[in-house]
């Protein structure tokens, strides 16, 4: 479990984030929606130390400490106990897809070469890619590199998951084929956090949304609570506006 | 005809040249790598701005690309050993100058001076590299040391392939002011032919042959290994049109 308490960030004198209380429980699946430039990325960015936060205070299993007063060690912990997927993929793009998953294997995790592989290919089989093991990135389509890419963050086994618009750099006949991958990753109780536009997608597979504006948490609770039921006007505007946009794709 | 140029002996020149080549790429070679090791640690220098390095890295860059490759030359030559006399005498030690292989003077000047030229294009080169990739590094655990080694370098290797060659080419064209130095390599077992025989002209000349051969045979090896390293790219082509 991760407890997040009073997360803050500035960008030299932008506080994007500005004290947010976030808790995510083991085998949960929470979703962030909020319009552009609220501090969704990053927040997920924070979570796994792209970002240094400013201040505030993170407990993830036994890792417990103040971010004013981080050590090497706690920011390892973060780094290697959580996993990433981007907006852009951003597989290795001189290994094929093997590589990119066997990498992390061996050379964060120490692994033997052959056993990476063997986790590989379990990996490759999960996201439907098998047949594309000895691909490079640039030989496989959007949906497949992203495909990869969360194979990549699966082999690792991270606590948690974090997604930063997933599917927001695919053509939208391959949208699809990524949501399938994500639900079954999060079906078979993976704890992860969304950042995601596809509102139906996050209603779907959500246990928590929590809606972020400015920085703060505007909103939070389940998907119906948040998404349907939120007295918050600015919420309610956004989720209607975000809805219509959805009908008009479709 | 014979009296104003002889060329057989352009041609004959070469084989006893020949047996000074060993020394001409052993210089451009410890030269060349260690310009590489140089260069990395200013391009690393310049990307990260680290505070105390950077003004200084700064100035030798500036410096070395600002003044001749012979004065360089002279100036090691030179200038090492008044430095360590200068240290002897201020501090009382015994550091002789006269140990110093002659050699060391040319690889000290030779790397330097091309180290601060391949800085630039190895940071060019680094950078190049897709902030996505690092992202990617990090996300996945990796240690910025492991980053740089299993994924930076590499692909930035391949942006730099053609600066590779070219610094390389330089190289053992620079060897040839080693001379300076008193160190005997082609251009300067040349100059002892020609000061024997009279015969200048055509000891340049065979000199030359020599230099071009060489440079023909790195460009091609550097070619090759840019098309080697490119094949993943070229490998989308042919997929996609069987596919
Ligand atoms: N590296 C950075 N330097 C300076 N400002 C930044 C940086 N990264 C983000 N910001 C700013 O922080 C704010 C929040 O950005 P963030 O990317 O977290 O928003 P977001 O909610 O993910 O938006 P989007 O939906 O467009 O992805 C924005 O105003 C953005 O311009
Ligand atoms: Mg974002």
């Amino acid at each position: 479990m991760i407890q997040i308490k009073n997360l803050t960030k500035k960008f030299k004198k932008l506080l994007v984030l500005d004290g947010i209380d976030l808790t995510i429980e083991d085998n949960s699946v929470i979703g962030i929606i909020g319009p552009s430039g609220s501090g969704k990325s990053t927040l997920l960015r924070c979570i796994n130390y792209l970002e240094i936060p400013d201040s505030g205070h993170i407990t993830f299993d036994t890792n417990d400490f103040d971010i004013q007063k981080a050590t090497r060690e706690n920011i390892r912990y973060m780094t290697t106990h959580t996993g990433m997927v981007f907006q852009s993929f951003n597989l290795f793009k001189y290994k094929t897809a093997l590589e990119n998953i066997t990498e992390g294997l061996i050379v964060v995790q120490k692994k033997e070469k052959s056993e990476a592989e063997k986790i590989a290919k379990h990996y490759l089989e999960k996201v439907g890619l098998i047949d594309r093991a000895n691909h490079y990135p640039n030989q496989l389509s959007g949906g497949q590199q992203q495909r990869v890419a969360i194979a990549r963050a699966l082999a690792l086994n991270p606590d948690v998951i974090l997604f930063d618009e997933p599917t927001s750099a695919l053509d939208p006949e391959m949208i699809q084929e990524v949501l399938k991958v994500i639900k079954e990753v999060a079906k078979a109780g993976k704890t992860m956090v969304i950042v995601s536009h596809e509102m139906n997608f996050i209603y779907d597979i959500c246990d928590k949304v929590i809606f972020l504006e400015d920085g703060k948490i505007l909103a939070s609770g389940t998907p119906r609570e948040v998404m349907i039921e939120s007295e918050n006007e600015r919420v309610q505007q956004f989720v209607s506006k975000v809805n219509l946009i959805d009908q008009y794709n479709i | 005809m014979n009296d104003i140029l002889d060329f057989r002996l352009v041609f004959t020149n070469i084989p006893h040249l020949l047996k000074y080549l060993p020394i001409t790429l052993e210089i451009a070679l410890i030269s060349y790598v260690a310009n590489l090791i140089i260069g990395l640690l200013v391009a690393i220098v310049k990307i990260k701005k680290t505070r105390v390095l950077y003004p200084i890295v700064s100035f030798y860059v500036s410096f070395t690309r600002g003044t001749p490759l012979l004065v360089q030359l002279y100036i090691t030559y030179f200038g090492i050993p008044m430095i360590l006399n200068l240290i002897n005498y201020k501090f009382g030690t015994n550091f002789s100058t006269s140990f110093i292989p002659k050699i060391f003077f040319a690889l000290a000047a030779l790397s330097l001076n091309s180290a601060a030229f391949s800085s630039e294009f190895i940071r060019a080169a680094i950078e190049s590299v897709d902030k996505g990739q690092l992202e990617a590094c990090h996300s996945i655990g990796m240690t910025n040391f492991q980053t740089l080694r299993r994924i930076v370098i590499p692909e930035a290797l391949v942006v730099a392939v053609p600066s590779l060659g070219n610094s390389l080419i330089n190289m053992i064209k620079g060897t040839s002011l080693a001379f300076t130095c008193a160190v005997v390599e082609i251009t300067a077992a040349g100059k002892i032919i020609a000061s024997r025989n009279y015969r200048i002209f055509e000891s340049y000349l065979s000199i030359a042959i020599i230099y071009w051969i060489i440079t023909l045979i790195i460009s091609r090896i550097f070619i090759i290994i840019e098309k080697k390293l490119k094949c993943n790219e070229q490998g989308v082509v042919i997929t996609n049109d069987t596919n």
